[in-house]
């Protein structure tokens, strides 16, 4: 039965681990070409000439200038699990059922169960394997993309680390699962797609910023100030918006209308700076984030949720196939 | 008598659709049987119940006294099957697809299956979609004979095959079965093939069996008896099954027999072909609109 389901799906499986090394080469060598040449422009380390940072403006660009298109492969990263839903996952069993080659294997002597759950376990074995190496470059994602270190580490959460793992394999079952319910590959690779990205856009947007209560913090709503900022470096900042006394958000017609009273407020002796007069209507600036520290967590929460997804479409399926007229 | 398949009451519903309506049959082994009937009869659904591949919705069936859907695994190291269309892999070889029958079935032969591929001058390294409608045909049915079953379904074998590919794959069959092989059970939709191979026909109308029985008895008790024009007069003894009038001529198919009389009445054997047609028209007039 394994060796029906590797030659049964040779060519995608190979396609998907070919694919997979050759990211991974190509992330290994163009993120580490990208880190050593920032550390040797030194990027980061440039301080600014008095009155301007241009000096620092032509070292990056230089950078961006000389990796060239490498950063391409951030992007590919990013819908290697997206293509492997779609042309493995959708034709997993669609295809079968689509052609009828699905009598063939069932009238066979093994049982529904055994033919669903090996064809769906050695393709999710396979995948597996392949999102477990490009799951390392995370690093190198990192490094094309300009974030130096573990600085703003969320930025790549999506193509580093567990999740990248978690995402293969939830592709795989989500196409598997369309294309046995609808006995159509194209059907499959679509719609399963469409529910990977879904899925995908549900948790990084409406979820993920939740995995736990999101921090807050306050500080002097001021245009002119430029300190440094009030919450810790690498943080995700979710929100960072100007709200009044109640806490209630307010933008920037509300901040204009409050603004018009400024004048007459210092003409009357009140401060004659706009921050210190809005700080005593009780404008503030709330940043609401999530600290760095949590990222492990959260890769690993959203590493748990799409690997349930991805083992809840594979039961789903093998039910299927179990229960339903073949 | 070993009975190979055996059913009563069996009943199929595909949403609204009845593909069978309380289908009573029971038949025997050693033996070539024929299922006809029109498109929509029910004979791939019966087919498909007795390999397991569909669950009955109602009503019981047994083959070689196993129930196909809570004892597939083994009833089908016993049965062989060839779906309709014949479905393979296009992109295996041929000996990557009797690979698939050497490593699910523990009865499988692959000595029998390497020869009778080598027999027909199949190519063992060919990939099946470089193979003809026939050679097709012959390596599905390879791929049911490898595993040495003792019943044989066989749904619309001969479809879509040239003359000289439908005679060689019937003549196979039946030496198949005459050197001790399997019981067959086949559906076909060329009667005169059926004619030719099948010891048993069994006649599906509208998912329910009309006819069930030996062939020879069956050609031997019907006969058609043609005269000058009449209506609704009794001809002789037996069961009109259909009457059907042209200009001055009326033609009876009867089950039972007659005498030719003065009146230019003439009576001659029917064949399977026109028993099953005509049973088939009764059954159709007798559909009230």
């Amino acid at each position: 039965m394994i060796w029906l389901t590797l030659r049964e799906h040779r060519a995608q499986l190979i396609a998907m681990s070919v694919t997979a090394a050759l990211l991974a080469i190509g992330l290994a060598v163009m993120g580490s070409y990208a880190a050593a040449l920032r550390s040797a422009l030194g990027v980061d380390t440039c301080v600014p000439l008095p009155n301007t940072n241009s000096n620092c403006v032509d070292l990056s660009v230089e950078w961006t200038r000389r990796i060239g298109p490498a950063p391409f492969l951030i992007a590919a990263l990013f819908l290697a699990p997206a293509l492997a839903a779609s042309f493995v996952g959708g034709p997993l069993f669609g295809a079968a059922f689509e052609r009828g080659t699905h009598r063939l294997a069932l009238t066979q002597a093994v049982s529904r169960s055994r033919w669903g759950a090996t064809q769906i376990g050695v393709v999710l074995a396979i995948t597996l394997m392949s999102a477990l190496v490009i799951a390392q470059f995370g690093w190198a994602a990192a490094a094309l993309g300009g974030v130096p270190g573990p600085k703003d580490a969320f930025n790549t959460f999506d193509v580093g680390g567990p999740p990248v793992v978690a995402y293969a394999l939830f592709g795989i079952a989500v196409g598997g699962l369309v294309g046995a319910l609808s006995r159509r590959a194209l059907t499959g690779m679509f719609v399963g797609l469409l529910l990977f990205a879904g899925a995908r856009a549900v948790a990084a947007f409406e979820l993920r910023p939740n995995y736990q209560p999101p921090l807050v913090a306050y500080e002097r709503t001021d245009w002119f100030a430029n300190g440094p900022p009030i919450y810790p470096p690498g943080a995700w900042v979710l929100h960072a918006r100007d709200v009044d006394g109640q806490g209630r958000p307010i933008d920037f017609k509300e901040l204009d209308r409050l603004m018009q009273g400024f004048g007459p407020s210092a003409m009357a002796g009140g401060p004659t700076n706009p921050g210190d007069y809005l700080t005593n209507l009780g404008v503030r600036k709330q940043v609401i984030y999530q600290p760095a520290e949590r990222y492990a967590e959260f890769q690993w929460i959203e590493f748990g949720l799409f690997t349930g997804l991805a083992a809840g479409c594979a039961l789903l399926t093998i039910v299927l196939i179990r229960r339903r007229d073949a | 008598m070993n009975t190979v398949l055996e059913t009563s009451g069996l009943t199929k519903r595909y949403g609204r659709t009845d593909a069978l309506r309380g289908c009573d049959l029971l038949l025997a082994g050693g033996k070539v049987t024929g299922l006809v009937g029109p498109n929509g009869a029910g004979k791939t659904t019966l087919l498909q119940i007795a390999v397991g591949l569909h669950r009955p919705t109602a009503g019981r069936i047994r083959v070689l006294g196993l129930d196909p859907w809570r004892e597939g695994v083994a009833l089908l190291s016993r049965v062989g099957f060839v779906a309709q269309d014949r479905p393979l892999h296009p992109g295996f070889t041929v000996a990557e697809t009797l690979e698939i029958g050497r490593r699910l079935n523990p009865r499988w032969d692959h000595a029998y299956a390497l020869a009778r591929v080598k027999h027909f001058g199949l190519p063992l390294d060919r990939p099946v979609r470089s193979l003809s409608t026939g050679q097709r045909a012959q390596v599905a049915l390879t791929l049911a004979l490898g595993k040495r079953p003792e019943v044989l379904l066989l749904d619309e074998p001969v479809a879509n095959l040239d003359p000289v590919a439908r005679l060689e794959l019937l003549e196979e069959l039946m030496g198949v079965v005459a050197e001790d092989g399997p019981s067959v059970i086949l559906s076909s939709n060329v009667l005169a093939d059926v004619e030719r191979v099948c010891e048993h026909v069994v006649i599906l109308i509208d998912g329910r069996v009309r006819i069930s029985g030996d062939a020879d008895e069956l050609v031997r008790s019907h006969v058609l008896v043609s005269g000058p024009r009449r209506s609704g007069k009794d001809p002789a003894d037996g069961e009109v099954i259909e009457v059907r009038h042209a200009d001055r001529q009326t033609t009876l198919l009867l089950r039972g027999h007659a005498a030719p009389s003065e009146d230019g009445t003439e009576v001659r054997p029917a064949t399977l072909e026109e028993i099953v047609v005509g049973y088939l028209r009764s059954e159709r007039e007798e559909v009230p609109q």
